[in-house]
């Protein structure tokens, strides 16, 4: 202990002043060459005291500033996140208005406009509605499940009508059996609406569709040719397969539009995620930064105590050898 | 020690220096021996007995340390390769959505393109393009729907390391502070010690 004591005391002043002439006033702030005793020691100490005080202050107080800078980035993750979380929730395919609701509301702001002759009106809600449309992930998520409903049943429908036009009316009231069978057993597949048995019953529907359907071929075959009926029977069928087909390029298109809302709720889901380790690493660090803190201050307690007792026991010490000394004297 | 000691008139000021800003700290450093070593050469038994303790106790501090931002390096590395995998299976789902989505259109403008010719084994041909193109852009869409369901498991399993690195660096802290309250343990004994040397030098020179 002593030797860190005249370390402290003998210390050059010059070590933070590098003008160099400060040497003659350093003269005065140096210990008396025979100063390691008694008062001497004293003052080292009360001296190593003071830096250990101001170290541990020095140290509180960087460690507060830390915690605090901890806690604002906190704030901030915590922040990211509910944005993140909100544009995941937007991006669900519930969220918005759906095909029906969008289509009516856009029909609902055209006829008041058009009843209060309101072009601009006309012009802003339209494009507004539009707009509102095509961010919708319902709008889009309604629109895909409908077109390809409507091009199943539309294609089912122009196939059988197209093929029994082809083989004249004979057929026809069998090729009107096919029909129902087929786009009920695509209804109850879509729908589900015989539960967990509405697969096996719509592919059994669709499967006797098509055998009711050969056989009505199987009759055409056998009657005369193509009656006019036939010919507008087949001009039907071929408006079916279009639109069948129209449909399921626009389910298509749907698709892509409503996996891109599926793709940013991922994005935001990660966005979240990410945040969320952020405020739970900052957390950890806080709280870890507050446990050194604690233990960093009770080390410096213990590390003050002792030198305090060390000051009382030299003080002790001086006091009890100056009583001796004069006793014995 | 980086502690830079100037004494005034009035009782010392002390400051401590970051040794990295300040040469002359460095040089201050170099002067000043380190008390635990001072201490434990002092050939005082209970001192050196105390410093033995505080250098233990901050050997086991520093290693604690810095095996705990290892492990907290590790839990931020697998939290964000757990986001980045999360990233990935967006990517893979626009990507196998955008096949998907081709392939279906593909197949509608093949029965679009069927019903205006009227040729039967043309109308059959552009549908059988259709189905194969759409059966094509499925078997596309399948990659990136494989990559995105790893993209999963890669998340779950970087989330999996990230919690058993943040479990591991919490012990690791939990061994930190037992290494500081050691320290502490060392010299609150150490100030026990010297008060009761100094009550025994003192009652000695009163007997004598």
């Amino acid at each position: 202990m002593s030797n860190q004591v005249s370390a402290v005391r003998s210390t050059p002043v010059t070590a933070t002043d590098p003008s160099g002439n400060a040497g003659a006033s350093e003269a005065s702030l140096l210990p008396e060459a025979d100063s390691l005793s008694g008062g001497g020691i004293d003052d080292a100490l009360d001296g190593l005291y003071m830096a250990m005080a101001k170290q541990a202050e020095n140290g509180m107080q960087a460690g507060e500033s830390t915690v605090q800078v901890d806690e604002k980035a906190e704030q901030k993750a915590l922040a990211d996140q509910q944005a993140a979380v909100a544009r995941e929730r937007a991006a669900q395919a519930d969220q918005g208005r759906g095909f029906f609701s969008s289509i009516g509301h856009l029909v609902d702001d055209v006829t008041k406009d058009v009843t209060h002759v309101d072009p601009k009106g006309l012009v802003k809600d339209t494009v507004g509605d539009v707009k509102a449309a095509t961010n919708s992930p319902a709008f889009w998520n309604d629109l895909e499940k409908g077109a390809l409903v409507v091009a199943k049943v539309a294609a089912v429908v122009g196939s059988t009508v197209v093929t029994a036009a082809s083989f004249g009316a004979g057929s026809a009231t069998i090729v009107g059996a096919a029909i129902l069978l087929s786009v009920g057993g695509e209804i109850v597949s879509d729908t589900k609406c015989f539960g967990k048995a509405s697969d096996a019953i719509g592919v059994g529907m669709q499967l006797a569709g098509a055998a009711t359907g050969l056989a009505g071929t199987a009759v055409g075959a056998l009657t005369t040719g193509m009656t006019e009926a036939s010919k507008t029977a087949l001009g039907v069928g071929v408006a079916f397969t279009v639109l069948g087909g129209g449909s399921e390029a626009v389910a298509g298109g749907a698709h892509i539009e409503t996996q891109g809302f599926v793709a940013t709720a991922q994005y935001a889901a990660a966005d979240a995620q990410r945040a969320m380790n952020q405020n739970a690493e900052l957390e950890q660090a806080v709280g870890w930064e507050i446990d050194d803190l604690k233990a960093s201050s009770k080390t410096h307690k213990s590390a003050l105590q002792a030198t305090q007792g060390a000051i009382q026991a030299n003080d002790q010490s001086t006091a009890a050898a100056a009583a001796s000394i004069s006793v014995k004297g | 020690m980086t502690v830079n000691a100037a004494q005034g008139v009035g009782g010392a000021v002390v400051d401590t220096v970051d040794p990295t800003t300040s040469a002359g700290a460095a040089d201050a450093a170099s002067i000043l021996p380190d008390p635990v070593t001072a201490l434990q050469m002092s050939g005082d038994p209970g001192a050196e007995l105390a410093a033995l303790a505080v250098k233990s106790g901050e050997q086991q501090e520093t290693n604690a340390q810095a095996a705990r931002d290892a492990q907290k390096n590790m839990e931020v590395s697998e939290d964000n390769r757990q986001v980045a995998a999360m990233n990935q299976k967006a990517n893979d789902i626009r990507s196998a959505g955008l096949w998907e989505g081709a392939g279906m259109m593909a197949e509608g403008a093949g029965s679009i393109a069927s019903a205006f010719t009227t040729s039967t084994k043309w109308g059959d041909g552009l549908k059988g393009a259709g189905k194969v193109g759409n059966g094509a852009a499925i078997m596309a869409a399948a990659e990136p729907k494989a990559a995105g369901a790893n993209a999963d498991a890669d998340a779950a399993a970087a989330k999996s390391a990230s919690d058993q690195a943040k479990s591991a660096a919490e012990d690791l802290h939990d061994a930190k502070k037992a290494g500081a309250e050691f320290v502490s343990t060392a010299l609150d004994f150490y100030r026990e010690y010297t008060s009761a040397q100094a009550s025994a030098r003192s009652a000695g020179l009163h007997r004598a």
